[in-house]
């Protein structure tokens, strides 16, 4: 097992070369100037040209390549054109709230998903299947953008919820991990945790309606697939209760396709979600990526936010890997032992 | 059935952990905080509070809430300039030394003291070229600065120049900013602005992307801010700002545009409007047939219906174009007449000259010159030229892309526009004298004589003899056609109504000291 994750970790250096050389070259030949748009439409010619000129954007390009690689591998990614600050040090200060609500929005739509797709595959064809599919209907096909703005209409009326941002602006809990849920509970800041659960509600389930009707369509066919094998029959048929028919026999075996769909949006959400950001002003790298790429051209960091995004999928993949022969004692990881 | 039962006790209990959570409100404690607390909500993150280096509207609402210029506008006019850090100053009468009396017993919120020290550093910061600062050209034409004593410096001039008194009451490049900040932060207190600056706020915090928190600066040296706690707060998406303004989530917000007027109006907001000193024009791109020719510029402008145009797209918030100069800049001449509206008489010009169609390229944001975004804006002078037989070619680009793109000079018209840094006319009508920038002068426009009268206006003092150069430049622009003015922007905001002293100036700075909340 070791030796796997080892070996896959290996491979991120050819994904994350291929996606620099992607990512550079687009960046500079299909992205604007950034000298205008950094230093303002009144900044006089001689400005830009010495700006350029100190940014190292007037050398030749693989000049600029090689001089990116190198500073990258040494961790350094350069600074942002807009703020000259680190860009490693813009995007960890926007991460946490891009993994804060990845992480709300895939609890409540696994939860729910596996709950309505369990659900809609117990009582196929019922009305709780029916209502329950719909609804896997309606999450994939509502614009989210559509969507959260209906939620800030309806619900922040109707339950007092805030309509946007990660947290009220006279509460701060203490920076631990930049999670302020997890910072609230670390150091036991109760006002803060119940402020930040109020300002992520609404965020999180719009951003979770898309993959919890994905998870939840994934999990009832994956059901319906298992409950029809010989062993549910042979569970039945032991007089073993239907709970535990479901819960230990099926619902088990149904999880692998459900956790590689779970793990890959899980994946897609922590690269930003910028419609989400957007509407609900949430500070996190979708919409500043965005921002980066056509206000500003901000090359150094939408490469630093391409290469993170990169390394986050290759690991959410090798997780779900691993996650597999967790679920399945059949999977073996290690070649030597079996097939991957 | 066991199986169900469970699962509704699981989401009961998800439920229940939400609502307990969800239910807890904020302490008393923080409600009467909240009430001496100001949340103004904009559309982006401030890029730089440092003046010197910031060139935008969003880092320059929190800079001129921190730091101060010498001299500054009064409270809704730029007309002229009054004592702000400096108490009174005098102007040779050649023009060439400024002597500046400094107020005296103002401190830095580092607690170190405004002096005349510190002025020559600033200047001289603003004269070094290293660093790329945006604004380094409104001090190009200092000589020196030389401190008399501790509360007098003298600012001499390589020539006379008339603007400079009003740029250096800009917070963008003229606020003064403390030389012990600089020092410990190599120059550059961008993005750490703490204790620089000597205005009724001090910088407190600034969370990237969500808030730039400033607090009262309770030694400020003229009248304390009212309001404890200023917050800015960022909402990209105006329908979302909108709805917090309603909700009670934000107490004001910036970019208010004509189709959310209503809205905001009919749910009890208060609106904030005033002229802003902006022009939003047509550039015809005179280095290029068919434009090149003043008849076939004539003939658009003839097409053109600027008064509907305008009526239609800006739904009243803007106002008709007349000339270059905004009402409020001097050398605006409300009695100017550009070619009235006459399709028919365009499209047999048109004709004549064989024109079928032209080409435009526009920005497809919005700017705070043009509310509605250049896009739609092109499309309504598409509309118009269509039935005189021309057919526009609309090439829309990010605003990124559109800057690249004017100096290519591949087009035959573009729509641009100008928001004034100060109210200078110079400000504006010498980019028509610009000859190597395209940004500056999209049309290439060069006519020698509209060149001699900016030489000439920018060194005679204020008066009737500088503004009638003005005016006669703004015929000459009239008569050549470079550009066809479409309309003057107005700023808007809109508040709670709970909100007062609320003003928007016409430089697009909102000052918050004199806000209140009841």
């Amino acid at each position: 097992m070791t030796k796997y994750i080892l070996k896959r970790l290996l491979l991120l250096i050819p994904v994350l070369l291929g996606v620099s050389v992607i990512v550079f070259f687009i960046m500079r030949v299909f992205v604007p100037d950034p000298a205008p748009l950094v230093l303002g439409q009144k900044a006089p010619l001689a400005v830009r040209e010495a700006w350029r000129e100190s940014h190292g954007l007037n050398k030749p390009l693989y000049e600029q390549y090689f001089s990116f690689i190198k500073g990258a591998l040494v961790g350094d990614l350069g600074k942002s054109y807009e703020t000259e600050e680190s860009v490693t040090k813009e995007i960890f200060s926007r991460f946490p709230a891009t993994i804060e609500l990845a992480i709300a929005a895939i609890i409540i739509s696994s939860f729910f998903g596996i709950l309505i797709g369990v659900v809609s595959s117990v009582k196929k064809n019922s009305i709780f299947d029916n209502l329950g599919m719909i609804l896997a209907l309606i999450g994939v096909s509502v614009p989210v953008f559509w969507l959260g703005i209906m939620m800030i209409m309806i619900f922040p009326g109707l339950l007092h919820l805030p309509t946007g941002g990660r947290i009220d602006v006279l509460l701060q809990p203490k920076n631990i991990t930049g999670l302020y849920m997890l910072d609230s509970i670390l150091t036991g800041d109760l006002e803060s945790l119940a402020d930040a659960f109020r300002h992520i509600i609404l965020p999180a389930t719009v951003l979770g309606m898309y993959s919890m009707a994905i998870v939840a369509r994934m999990t009832r066919s994956s059901m319906l697939e298992v409950l029809n094998q010989d062993y549910i029959r042979t569970a039945r048929a032991k007089g073993l209760p239907e709970g535990k028919v479901v819960q230990r026999h099926a619902l088990r075996n149904a999880l692998i396709p459900i956790v590689t769909v779970i793990g890959l949006q899980l994946g897609a959400l922590l690269g930003g979600a910028v419609l989400t950001e957007t509407v609900f002003g949430w500070p996190g790298i979708g919409a500043y990526t965005v921002h980066c790429i056509t206000d500003v051209s901000d090359f150094p960091v939408v490469q630093g936010i391409v290469l993170l995004i990169a390394c986050v999928f290759v690991l959410m993949n090798l997780v779900v890997d691993v996650i597999y022969a967790f679920l399945d004692p059949r999977i073996k990881l290690n070649k030597k032992e079996g097939s991957s | 059935m066991v199986q169900l039962k469970k699962i509704v006790a699981e989401v009961c209990a998800f439920a229940l952990i939400c609502s307990v959570l969800a239910g807890c409100g904020p302490k008393d404690a923080s409600k009467s905080e909240k009430n001496d607390t100001v949340i103004f909500s904009q559309g982006a993150d401030p890029k730089k509070i440092d003046p010197a280096y910031a060139s935008d509207g969003e880092s320059s609402k929190v800079i001129c809430n921190t730091f101060e210029p010498l001299v500054k506008f009064p409270a809704g006019s730029t007309e002229n300039v009054e004592p702000c850090l400096a108490e009174k100053w005098e102007i040779s009468p050649d023009g060439l030394t400024y002597t500046f009396s400094l107020r005296k017993g103002v401190l830095f919120h580092d607690e170190t003291p405004f002096n005349a020290d510190a002025v020559k550093k600033n200047i001289e910061r603003m004269m070094d070229p290293a660093g790329e600062k945006p604004y380094t050209d409104n001090f190009s034409a200092v000589e020196g600065v030389t401190v008399k004593d501790e509360s007098t410096v003298e600012i001499k001039l390589k020539e006379p120049y008339t603007p400079f008194l009003k740029n250096l009451a800009m917070v963008l490049g003229g606020a003064m900013v403390s030389p012990a900040a600089l020092e410990k932060r190599n120059g550059d207190v961008s993005t750490d602005p703490t204790g620089a600056g000597t205005g009724p706020y001090k910088f407190k915090k600034w969370e990237k992307g969500q808030t730039v928190v400033l607090e009262r600066n309770d030694k400020y040296w003229g009248d304390k801010a009212k309001i404890k706690n200023l917050i800015f707060k960022i909402i990209p998406d105006t329908s979302a700002r909108v709805l917090a303004l309603k909700n009670g989530d934000i107490d004001i917000m910036d970019g208010v545009d004509p189709n959310v007027k209503e809205q905001l109006t009919s749910s009890g907001m208060k609106i904030f409007e005033i002229a802003a000193q902006s022009i939003n024009f047509l550039a015809f791109a005179m280095d290029v047939p068919p434009f090149d020719n003043p008849e076939a510029r004539k003939a658009v402008a003839q097409a053109i219906d600027v008064k509907k145009m305008v009526a239609d797209l800006y739904k009243g918030s803007d106002k008709v174009a007349h000339g270059i100069f905004p009402p409020t800049v001097p050398g605006h001449d409300p009695s100017i007449e550009l070619p009235s509206y006459d399709p028919d008489a365009a499209k047999q010009t048109f004709s004549e000259l064989k024109i079928k169609e032209a080409t435009m390229v526009t920005y497809t944001n919005q700017r705070p010159y043009n509310s509605v975004g250049g896009k739609v804006l092109a499309e309504s002078i598409q509309s118009f030229l269509r039935p005189v037989g021309v057919e526009l070619n609309i090439i829309p680009l990010s605003w990124g892309a559109y800057l690249e793109r004017v100096p290519k000079r591949d087009f035959s018209m573009c729509v641009l526009g100008w928001l004034w840094d100060n109210g200078d006319p110079h400000n504006f009508a010498q980019l028509l004298a610009d000859h190597k920038n395209f940004l500056n002068n999209p049309s290439a426009y060069n006519n020698p004589d509209y060149d001699a009268l900016m030489t000439k206006g920018v060194t005679l003092p204020d008066g009737d003899e500088r503004t009638a150069i003005y005016k006669k430049g703004d015929q000459l622009t009239v008569k050549d056609l470079p550009i066809l003015p479409i309309s003057n922007s107005s700023l808007q905001a809109a508040h709670r109504p709970n909100i007062q002293g609320f003003a928007v100036h016409p430089t697009g700075n909102i000052y918050f000291a004199s806000v209140s909340k009841s």
